[in-house]
């Protein structure tokens, strides 16, 4: 009787909690991870093994049409072997339809385009196939990399995607007695440890992690999306041995590359005219092939071979770029500039380390280079906070903390009777806003392509540099009836540069300006005798640790008095702060403050 | 002449390899970049000989000599690449010859090829691509290249023997569209192809003028086209294809579209593409389950398969790229490109009853009269009651309320019929098929503070536009991409309330609808003397719907046809009630626009403290000749005019 009873209430507890389990519903996502495992083994030869299994709902047409279809996977076939364990859907209607046979595609990734080199590595698509609304995704599959390649485990997993996940697993193993240095950022939880003979196993689990919507500036990784950092290797030095034990590093170049160098920086003077030459080539006349440096373990080509070639990697163009540097005498060293974050404890910076040049000026400060792209300055090559690590463990590292970006035109200009707008105008650029190199690289022309008005640079220097712009134009008036209108110029180099409109009423994530802003105009214009301001107004908003916005158009006599000013005090705005934020960018960018707007008497 | 004559020997491959003197002096008379300002290489020949044979098996070797001219045609240059589909073409980069312009010179040859799978998009046809290495090309380096070829560009069904699989899907015949275009100059172009005598071969050389020379053998007859000095054309905004325009052979030995109308028919009856299975039947039923007329049961079939059937090739294998896959494997995989889809609605609409084919088109390009394949999408025609063959287009409708998309009005298109059919060309579609509909009633206070709603209604292509903001977007920020458009527009507005209706994907329930409720702060400007805005409907919101808004208007004169996306009509209606004892001072002058391109027509009337402003538009087709222009551009200047200026009031 007694085990009667304790059937029929298990029965019913089960029957109750499977009444329970209801469906869950997303209405603002398009699929929904039901099940996302990723499981990273280092086995005790030093192999490795990537694995993911997951299982996505597709809601809308738009997650099967175009989104969630195909699971895309590079691998390196030279050391590193993918085996597909799974594919299938089960249709709304519980059918199973496995992927078939010509649904499993080795292609070259777009991104090794154009190099024999490269040609060897693939990009497996995985086509799921039968899928429809409310049918899931099933896929599973191993990449195995062989021991050797790779010295030790590392990874930065996000905590979050763009659609929702129901249950989120991240299991590590590692030998048994082997550290395993993690961090979590943005959340928190602790891993349930198993130890085994082989395998000490660290998991996390995380269930109904919201979706992340895609937003314009959105801060990048790790900057405010949950995310998991781990490594078997937390010493900065061995872990930067990967890249600089790179016997290609110690190779010269030939001398073919040496005449054709010499020939181009022939009559630069300075080292910042010639290094900025040589980067110019190296950057313009070799192309980049963009291949995620663990794809093949940070190992680099030669740069003659790179030269020779006339393609390469960014670690491998910018080893090329201080081969020639240093062959043309002057003082270079390669490194990498990493975001901070990842910095202490230092076991994941490589995933996310970017080549950079540092060249020592004559004065003995640091510049940096780009082999990828002609950076503007200094700022233009790190994201935000970031630290610079020179190859060499003996230098120290150089910690880049964006200043302020600055930006002030000021000066006098005249309005004639038929329109013409006339005068000059002075504007200082500093730090993230200061085009340092294009001014040495084109001082004549470059002016006009920060400001519309043709210009020359004045005194110029990493921190700031002075440019003077010649206005004479009748662009920048329309007469309306008796009114006249006038444009009020922004440079494209500040805020207008940053396209920040439209900005939505709300955020998930932080925006990410990249630096502090300030921006100002002052200038004065002088009208014939009879105009007559139509829209004065002055006013000024405060947002206390964010920022401001001053807007003073003021007429007295023949002259009206243009200040408009912005500062916005942070680098990245938090999900909190935006909508103050918000309120100043649209207060400086509503039109009826950015133009003057008169009437003849 | 002699120069002239000269490359025609070398572009053949006369001249002994080894013997390169001449070469070397060839590529130093060329020119620099200072004889071509704008290129960053220039091609001293490119040639291509073509040998066909009965079967139409055909034989190709291409021979190119190219020189650089500048670091970004070194850059541009540093790998030699040719794509290939494996099933259908054998391709070989037999040999390369860089002549350094130190006088050094290295020669690369199969050994240095590399052949390996082709990047891939959608299509996943396992092409592929054979690359050599040249490496760093400078100023003055040029390359010499010979590639070999044989095969065809599509895939044949019951393949024999290895050579089989490269004679061409219509057996026995052969085709090219040769350009005579090119992106950088071209000193000389030569195309020479010979063809059995037993062929009856057709061509015509369109758009400009070519050499041409004839000689008959005993087996075969050569026919050798030529031109030299080509440019580059410069484009105009929105113009045409360049195939259009430019010089161009088409050759082929098909006697007419019908005979290929009949062939494309055949081969996909042969092949059983549209045989249907108990599956495939149920659905049909299924969705034809209460259709209440013949059109609502196409209706629901083409956009079951537009919105059910992804864009996505997968390959079937022997005969991909030109035979439609079954309609059991488009039914299982759901997936396909544009030919499958249209081999899925047809084994549908058999299902269901319907006489219906498949149908080749050229999306983006004319089709010339010359029947070679110039043939890049595929298309449905199905016979309903009136006895006639109606377009159905599964690729391009998906969450698009027509049947037909559009934006292929005035296009080129082959039924595959079992009688043939000759070249037909889509119909224009009237633009009220396509209307946007903006309203907008507000009232303007005296601090400038607009407060009112906004909506807008569109049909066709002109609702598929706005609907993509929803049906091309993350769910999650639906909302967020309606408000965008106020917020775009004016910065300070406040959203009271915004509605897309219930589902945008539910596309068929009716034309879109999109209505925002605002409050926009600052909007005009207010002084003692004016009040200055700019009507909201009128103000460029919406402009996606309006592609015309985009178009480059700075020439008043057109040298090549230009198109739209589609023929649109616009109605803009803005009613702003405005504070007491203002009068219309100034605004934007507008002159009625009336011409074969376009007609517009605008007008403001204030009454009591009403501003009313009324816009109509209508812009007729997709594609406009030169003649168009002027109409169409004055259409574009004037609603951009209304857009741009404030209108001015005084107290």
């Amino acid at each position: 009787m007694k085990n009667t009873l304790y059937f029929w209430m298990s029965a019913l507890l089960i029957l109750l909690s499977c009444n329970r389990k209801v469906e869950k519903k997303y209405p603002d996502a398009d699929a929904v991870y039901l099940n996302l495992t990723k499981t990273f083994v280092l086995n005790k030869d030093g192999s490795i093994v990537n694995s993911v299994e997951k299982r996505q709902k597709l809601l809308t047409y738009r997650s099967f049409q175009s989104l969630y279809g195909e699971t895309r996977i590079n691998y390196n076939p030279a050391f590193q072997k993918l085996v597909i364990k799974e594919a299938y859907t089960v249709n709304p209607q519980n059918k199973l339809i496995k992927t078939p046979e010509n649904g499993f595609n080795d292609i070259l990734p777009a991104f090794c385009l154009d190099s024999k080199a490269f040609s060897h590595l693939r990009e497996m698509v995985v086509s799921h196939t039968g899928i429809e609304r409310n049918a899931v995704t099933n896929c599973s599959y191993d990449i195995t990399t062989e021991a050797g390649k790779i010295p030790f485990l590392m990874g930065i997993e996000e905590l979050q995607t763009e659609c929702p996940i129901e249950k989120l697993a991240i299991v590590i193993k590692v030998p048994a007695g082997k550290s395993l240095h993690y961090k979590l950022l943005n959340t928190k939880g602790d891993p349930t440890i198993e130890k085994s003979q082989e395998f000490d196993t660290y998991s996390w689990t995380f269930n109904d992690i919201p979706q992340r919507v895609k937003e314009i500036r959105s801060a990048s990784v790790c900057e405010d999306v949950p995310t998991l950092l781990f490594s078997t290797q937390d010493n900065r030095i061995v872990a930067m041995d990967l890249l600089t034990k790179n016997t290609a590093l110690n190779s010269s170049i030939g001398d073919e590359i040496k005449m054709y160098i010499d020939n181009a920086i022939k009559g630069k003077k300075g080292i910042a005219e010639r290094a900025l030459k040589i980067q110019e080539i190296v950057v313009n006349e070799l192309k980049s092939i963009h291949i995620p440096a663990s794809l093949v373990a940070w190992q680099i080509r030669c740069p003659e071979e790179v030269w020779k070639g006339n393609s390469g990697t960014p670690l491998e163009k910018s080893a090329l770029l201080t081969s020639i540097l240093l062959e043309a005498g002057i003082p270079a060293e390669s490194g990498v500039t990493v975001p901070d974050w990842c910095v202490d404890p230092a076991m994941t910076f490589l995933l996310v380390a970017e080549p950079i040049v540092i060249v020592t000026a004559e004065n003995g400060e640091p510049f940096f280079l780009s082999a990828d792209k002609l950076n503007s300055g200094n700022f233009d090559v790190t994201r935000g906070h970031s630290v610079i690590i020179p190859f060499d463990p003996t230098k120290k590292d150089l910690v880049i903390s964006k200043p302020t970006g600055g930006l002030h035109i000021e000066g006098k200009l005249t309005v004639d009777g038929k329109g013409t707008i006339q005068g000059e105008l002075t504007g200082l650029f500093s730090n993230g806003f200061n085009p340092y190199f294009d001014l040495i690289r084109n001082p004549a022309n470059y002016p006009q392509s920060v400001y519309d008005f043709p210009g020359t640079a004045g005194k110029v220097s990493a921190g700031q540099s002075e440019m003077q712009f010649t206005v004479n134009t009748n662009d920048l008036v329309i007469d309306r009836g008796d009114l006249r209108f006038i444009d009020l110029k922004e440079s494209k180099s500040g805020i207008l540069g940053m396209h920040l409109t439209p900005l939505p009423f709300a955020r998930q994530t932080q925006l990410n300006l990249g630096m502090a802003i300030s921006e100002s105009y002052h200038v004065f214009y002088r009208f014939p005798v009879g105009y007559h301001l139509l829209n004065p107004v002055k006013f000024e908003v405060l947002k206390p640790g964010i920022g401001n916005v001053f807007v003073s158009l003021i007429q007295t006599g023949n002259d009206v008095e243009v200040s408009r000013k912005i500062e916005i005090l942070n680098p990245s705005v938090t999900k909190g702060e935006y909508p103050d934020f918000k309120e100043l960018i649209d207060k400086w960018n509503t039109q009826k403050y950015r133009q003057l707007v008169l009437k003849k008497e | 002449m002699k120069r002239f004559l000269f490359l025609m020997v070398l572009a053949f491959g006369i001249v002994p390899i080894a013997f390169s003197g001449p070469v070397r002096s060839i590529i130093s008379k060329a020119g620099s970049s200072s004889n071509f300002a704008k290129a960053d290489y220039i091609a001293i020949f490119d040639s291509t000989k073509v040998k066909m044979e009965e079967s139409g098996l055909s034989y190709y070797e291409e021979h190119q000599l190219i020189k650089i001219l500048t670091p970004a045609g070194g850059k541009h240059f540093n790998v030699f690449k040719y794509d290939y589909d494996p099933l259908s073409a054998f391709v070989e980069i037999k040999k390369v010859i860089i002549y350094y312009k130190n006088g050094q010179e290295k020669e690369l040859t199969l050994r240095d090829e590399t052949d390996y799978p082709a990047p891939a998009g959608t299509i996943l046809w396992g092409a592929r691509q054979k690359m050599t290495e040249l490496g760093r090309l400078e100023q003055g380096d040029a390359f010499e290249v010979f590639v070999s070829k044989k095969g065809f560009t599509y895939a044949l069904l019951d393949q024999q023997s290895d050579d089989e699989r490269y004679i061409p899907p219509m057996k026995g015949h052969f085709y090219d569209i040769v350009p005579f275009w090119s992106d950088s100059p071209e000193l000389l172009k030569v195309y020479q192809v010979s063809i059995p005598n037993s062929k009856a071969v057709n061509y015509q050389v369109y758009n400009g003028k070519l050499n041409v020379s004839t000689v008959k053998g005993a087996e075969n007859t050569v026919y050798t086209f030529s031109l030299s000095n080509i440019t580059p054309i410069t484009p105009e905004p929105g113009m045409v294809a360049l195939s259009d325009v430019a010089p161009k052979l088409l050759i082929s030995t098909s006697p007419d579209w019908q005979a290929k109308s009949k062939w494309f028919y055949q081969v996909n009856e042969d092949y059983g593409s549209f045989k249907s299975t108990p599956e495939i039947d149920q659905k049909v039923k299924d969705i034809l389950q209460g259709a209440v007329s013949e059109i609502d049961s196409v209706s629901r079939l083409t956009h079951w398969v537009a919105d059910e059937l992804r864009y996505l090739g997968l390959s079937m294998g022997k005969g991909e790229g030109f035979t439609l896959h079954r309609g059991s494997m488009n039914f299982l995989d759901r997936c396909g490109v544009c030919k499958d889809k249209a081999g899925m609605l047809v084994t549908m609409l058999r299902s269901a009853g319907f006489e219906a084919y498949p149908s080749m088109t050229m999306a983006g390009s004319r089709i010339d009269r010359i029947p070679a394949d110039q043939f890049n999408h595929s298309v449905v025609v199905v016979k309903l009651a009136d006895g006639k063959l109606h377009l159905l287009d599964p690729t391009w409708v998906p969450f698009v309320r027509e049947l037909w998309s559009s934006a292929e009005q005035q296009q080129n298109y082959l039924p595959g019929i079992p009688s043939g059919s000759d070249l037909l060309e889509t119909p224009v579609s009237s633009p009220k098929n396509h209307f946007v509909k903006i309203s907008a009633t507000s009232v303007l206070n005296k601090e400038g503070t607009l407060t009112g709603e906004i909506s807008v209604t569109a049909e066709g292509q002109s609702d598929a536009s706005l609907r993509r903001m929803f049906t091309g977007s993350y769910k999650a920020l639906w909302k967020n991409n309606l408000e965008n458009e106020l917020l775009k527009i004016t910065p300070q507005a406040k959203i009271v309330k915004s509605s897309y209706g219930d589902d945008p994907y539910n596309y068929m329930a009716g034309p879109i609808d999109l209505k925002i409720f605002f409050v926009i702060p600052d909007y005009a400007v207010v002084s003692d003397h004016a009040l200055i805005y700019t009507p909201l409907a009128a103000s460029g919101i919406f402009s996606g719907a309006m592609r015309h808004l985009m178009t480059d208007v700075k020439a008043e004169t057109k040298l090549f046809s230009f198109r739209d996306a589609c023929s649109r009509s616009i109605e803009i209606l803005d009613r702003t009630t405005l504070p007491a004892g203002y009068k219309l001072s100034w605004t934007p002058t507008i002159s009625k626009v009336e011409g074969s391109g376009a007609t517009f027509e605008a007008s403001y009337s204030f009454t009591g403290n009403e501003l009313l402003l009324n816009e109509r538009g209508e812009f007729n087709k997709r594609i406009y000749s030169p003649e168009d222009w002027p109409s169409y551009r004055s259409a574009v200047k004037m609603q951009k005019a209304i857009a741009e200026n404030p209108v001015v009031l005084t107290f």
